[in-house]
């Protein structure tokens, strides 16, 4: 009985951490009115200096947004979004800009504290960062360089203006912005996002990367992300974020659409770390992102992996749809919920092309009062002759007062499709805790080697430079007072 | 049809609430679907047994039971007649029994209806934001609630099955449930079952039809098992191909207690088997089975909740089926574990074979868990017979046509082999072999009346 408290309390302390990204920067904001409305719509194109194509894309979405409902089959329990309460256009305005890279110091040395160098003199490593912070992007680094091979990185405001064939081309085509009630939200409310092509046969030097800030109060996040990898291209994209701690919660609705053509890869790696709100449920973000990609041409790959730590709720399916013959799709995904927060999450495979293969791995960890849920669909339609799927979601529950749900939807209609799907639910096992400790590792350091070891699958998947972030992060999201 | 008010209501409800199209997500299979259609008002719903039953043969010569023969939802045999031991009248005494609810008297009627009392749970409001306490409840699908309401309300007759502490029959009891008729007939056939503390039976429930027969049937079982009951139920269901059965099957299992559920789906139309099985009490143990072999436009859905509702207890669940032709199978899933249930165990497992081109498979199998120590897993498969044995079993001479129908007959006797009554085992191990072989077919005209033996 002893022993059982004794135990209670290490995983209590483990599970009790503090969010270290909640500051908060002062800089002057301009903001538009609270609201959703047209003119709303129509002012932020405006203050975008969009043309006149947008607006109409703009306003289409919001009319299948005014006509749809907010989804509620999620495994969820919020209080409801008031979307009249919510600002949707936020820009930090530069006092006096740095003259040397033309951004206002405070926001330098923001990023800075949050470990992203915008500073392209530094010789560190060679990533590429579009920083966007709330309604705009603060800077894209290395764009000149990148643009000598013909690889264009930018955000997607300035695609939008110097680029319109591709966005024209491309927006809304993988994800069509009457899919769901928030890509309609997004794409008619949209403000900024990265924008990436990456021409045939070129294969990107360095890795790609956005992060993402929420500043500004009462604000929405709605960006829009567009990675395009012609024929024979690879990419390795990246992308952060985290937000102030506030007592309010904050909606953050995106969309990422990547379109990979014939023979062409991309690497999608996402460390989520969104405000998660307090001990007690109050605050932290609303999270709720489409992201989908199409593997358009035969032998293309698309990989998505995730770790997913922040939000107070996260509603998110990285999706997949498998077009081209011989074409790839993988998900790893890590997902760890703690205190009150809410996490539905899992990946959409869809099978059109023959013999597409996918592979899921989703780890899930629960712990305090949190739920933690996976849900994928699998679908082999009737022309995806020999396609072959691969599934495996495992959920590890922390405590008594938290749930691990696994809804999972296999739908084959082709004869030689091999599908499989295999899940696990336990707590991490007496004999595993009784040998680490029996090799002298403390509880606390046995639980948290058992949990990194658990997730290591999805792990390793990630890029270097994200590795060692996801992995400090897991520890922080589990780890705590004990040391 | 005196109820044709009622019935209409039930239509229009219907109609509104059908799964409109055939999207991503939605339900293929529904009750609702064939109550909105528009000949649903046509079917006549038969008040009492009007034909005289045909004198019934069980094909399976071997197999010695009680046999309790059933038409078209009623029981055939004289009124207040134990149809288990017919020199008996009808009584829930310290003899065991089968009979019609009506046969029984008001106190012993009470008696039995207070152990399936149900609160009528209010429809969930669908849309509606749930709180977090709300999830780690027990929540019954609102359809199945819905239509188990449906049955109760309008059943013209309940058969009762009642096992007395610590009995067990000498042979199994085998109720034979016959749906015939020339017109288009909606059914609701209801059945309580209760075994008290200690008592055993295995239970073989047949349902067959005439060929041709048109049915419609939403029926109702409620099982309820004491302490240290247990049953062992083998459902067969071969009926015509313009037959839909949905059958719901709803089962609270206490302390000890032991189900055993096989749902053999040989032939149908439109097949739903349901099941929920509730675990009230520690050492409480399900164990529920499914086979299916559909072939030309048949459909199959297979719906099972299990709820954990208390520590130790203990859950298995193995589907398999084969679909050939255009036949689609669905499967659902869902094991729930509430925060009390401490070291449950629920293994969870649905295969599927696709033979032809056109078959299709369909599985959620879900897992929902609100408590820490415990072990669950599912796996589900959806793939083709093992070419490598195939090959194996070619090289050593054997017909790729036999080949194949030996790998399936391998494939479907993981979950025959389950079955306790051996000489059950033994026909439905010929049976299966002759489906695989195309000689069912030829016999279906006869299933009936049938000679049997091996073929």
């Amino acid at each position: 009985m002893k022993k059982q408290k004794e135990q209670d309390k290490i995983l209590e302390d483990i599970t009790r951490s503090d969010y270290e990204w909640g500051f908060e920067t002062k800089v002057d904001t301009q903001t538009l009115e609270k609201g959703l409305s047209e003119n709303i719509i129509r002012r932020i194109s405006q203050l975008k200096g969009e043309p006149e194509y947008m607006l109409e894309f703009r306003l289409s979405a919001f009319k299948k947004w005014k006509e749809m409902g907010e989804p509620h089959w999620g495994h969820f329990d919020y209080a409801p979004i008031d979307y009249q309460d919510i600002i949707y256009y936020a820009a930090p305005q530069s006092k006096d800009s740095n003259p040397l890279s033309g951004i206002d110091p405070d926001l330098l040395a923001t990023f800075k504290k949050l470990g992203i160098e915008l500073d392209e003199s530094k010789e560190l490593p060679k990533v590429a960062v579009d920083a966007i912070m709330d309604s705009v992007s603060v800077k894209t680094m290395y764009s000149e360089q990148l643009a000598q091979q013909g690889i264009i990185f930018c955000s997607i405001s300035e695609a939008i203006k110097n680029h319109p064939d591709l966005i024209k081309e491309y927006l809304g085509s993988v994800v069509p912005s009457g899919d769901n009630y928030f890509t309609a939200l997004n794409s008619a409310v949209f403000s900024d996002g990265s924008f990436v092509y990456i021409p045939k046969g070129v294969r990107c030097p360095m890795e790609l990367s956005s992060y993402f800030r929420i500043n500004a109060k009462e604000s929405g996040q709605f960006e829009r992300t567009l990675i395009i990898a012609d024929e024979g291209a690879y990419v390795s994209y990246m992308e952060g974020c985290t937000a102030p701690m506030r007592d309010k919660n904050q909606l953050h609705a995106a969309v990422v659409e990547i379109v990979v053509l014939k023979d062409a890869e991309v690497k999608y790696s996402t460390v989520q770390n969104w405000y998660p709100g307090d001990k007690n449920g109050k605050g932290g973000i609303y999270n709720f992102v489409t992201k989908r990609g199409i593997c358009k041409g035969s032998r293309a790959k698309l990989s998505w992996t995730q770790v997913e730590t922040g939000s107070a709720i996260t509603w998110k399916y990285p999706s997949i749809i498998l077009k081209g013959d011989h074409s790839t799709g993988e998900f790893y995904s890590v997902a760890v919920t703690n205190n009150c927060q809410q996490a539905d999450t899992g990946t959409k495979m869809i099978h059109i092309g023959q013999n597409t293969s996918s592979t899921i791995v989703s780890k899930g960890v629960s712990a305090g009062e949190s739920q933690n849920s996976y849900r994928g669909l699998v679908k082999i339609m009737p022309a995806a002759a020999g396609a072959r799927n691969f599934s495996r979601c495992d959920s590890l529950l922390m405590g008594n007062r938290c749930g691990a749900h696994t809804w999972p939807d296999i739908q084959c209609q082709n004869q030689t499709a091999i599908v499989e799907h295999e899940a696990t639910t336990s707590k991490i096992s007496e004999e595993k805790l009784f040998y680490c400790r029996q090799r002298g590792l403390s509880e606390e350091d046995a639980v948290s080697l058992i949990v990194n070891g658990y997730a290591k699958d999805v792990l390793e998947q990630l890029p270097m430079e994200f590795a060692a972030e996801a992995q400090k992060l897991l520890s922080v999201s589990l780890e705590g007072s004990v040391g | 049809m005196q109820n044709n008010k009622d019935m209409q209501q039930w239509a229009a409800l219907a109609k509104s609430r059908m799964p409109a199209g055939r999207g991503m997500f939605l339900q293929h299979i529904s009750l609702w679907r064939e109550l909105g259609a528009n000949d649903f008002l046509q079917r006549k719903m038969p008040l009492a047994l009007t034909v005289p039953p045909p004198q019934f043969h069980c094909d399976i010569k071997s197999l010695d039971t009680h046999l309790v023969s059933v038409c078209n939802g009623f029981a055939t045999g004289r009124a207040g007649q134990n149809l288990l031991f017919p020199e008996q009248k009808a009584a829930l005494g310290d003899k065991p029994c089968v009979c019609r609810l009506s046969d029984l008297s008001e106190g012993e009627r009470n008696q039995l209806q207070a152990f399936f009392a149900h609160s009528e749970t209010a429809a969930k409001q669908s849309g509606k934001v749930r709180r977090t306490a709300d999830f780690a409840e027990v929540r019954c699908e609102p359809d199945t609630e819905d239509f188990a309401r449906l049955n109760r309300s309008f059943t013209p007759e309940t058969l009762v099955v009642y096992l007395p502490a610590g009995c067990r029959l000498d042979k199994p009891l085998q109720i034979v449930n016959l749906c015939i008729g020339d017109e288009a007939l909606f059914l609701q056939p209801h059945c309580l079952m209760l075994l008290e503390k200690g008592a055993s039976l295995s239970l073989v429930h047949c349902t067959d039809s005439h060929p041709k027969a048109d049915i419609l049937a939403n029926a109702l079982t409620e099982i309820r098992l004491e302490p240290g009951a247990s049953l062992e139920y083998i459902q067969m269901q071969n009926v015509g191909d313009r037959c839909k059965i949905f059958h719901q099957i709803q089962a609270e299992v206490l302390s000890g207690a032991r189900l055993s559920l096989h749902r053999i789906t040989l032939n149908g139309g439109i097949t739903q088997n349901n099941t929920e099985v509730n675990l009230l009490q520690e050492g409480a143990r399900a164990e529920v089975f499914g086979l299916y072999l559909q072939d030309r436009e048949q459909k199959t859905d297979n719906r099972v909740k299990i709820n954990h509702i208390a520590p130790q207890t203990y859950s298995r669940e193995l589907f398999k089926g084969v679909m050939d032709d255009s036949a689609e199978a669905y499967f659902k899933g869902h094991v729930f574990v509430s925060p009390q249930a401490q070291q449950t165990e629920a293994y969870q497992s649905c295969r599927n074979l696709l033979v032809s081109p056109k078959a299709q498979a369909y599985a959620k199998p879900y897992l929902e868990i609100y408590a820490d120590d415990v072990q669950c897993n599912h796996g589900v498969t959806v793939g083709q017979l093992d070419e490598d044995a195939l090959f194996y079993m070619r090289c050593r001479g054997i017909s790729a046509d036999s080949a194949r129908r030996l790998l399936m007959r391998a494939y479907a006797d993981e979950i025959l082999k389950e079955i306790g009554v051996e000489e059950l085992r033994l026909w439905l191990t010929s049976l299966v072999k002759k489906r695989f072989s195309g000689q069912l077919q030829a016999c279906q005209e006869c299933i009936l009346a049938c000679p049997g033996g091996e073929c």
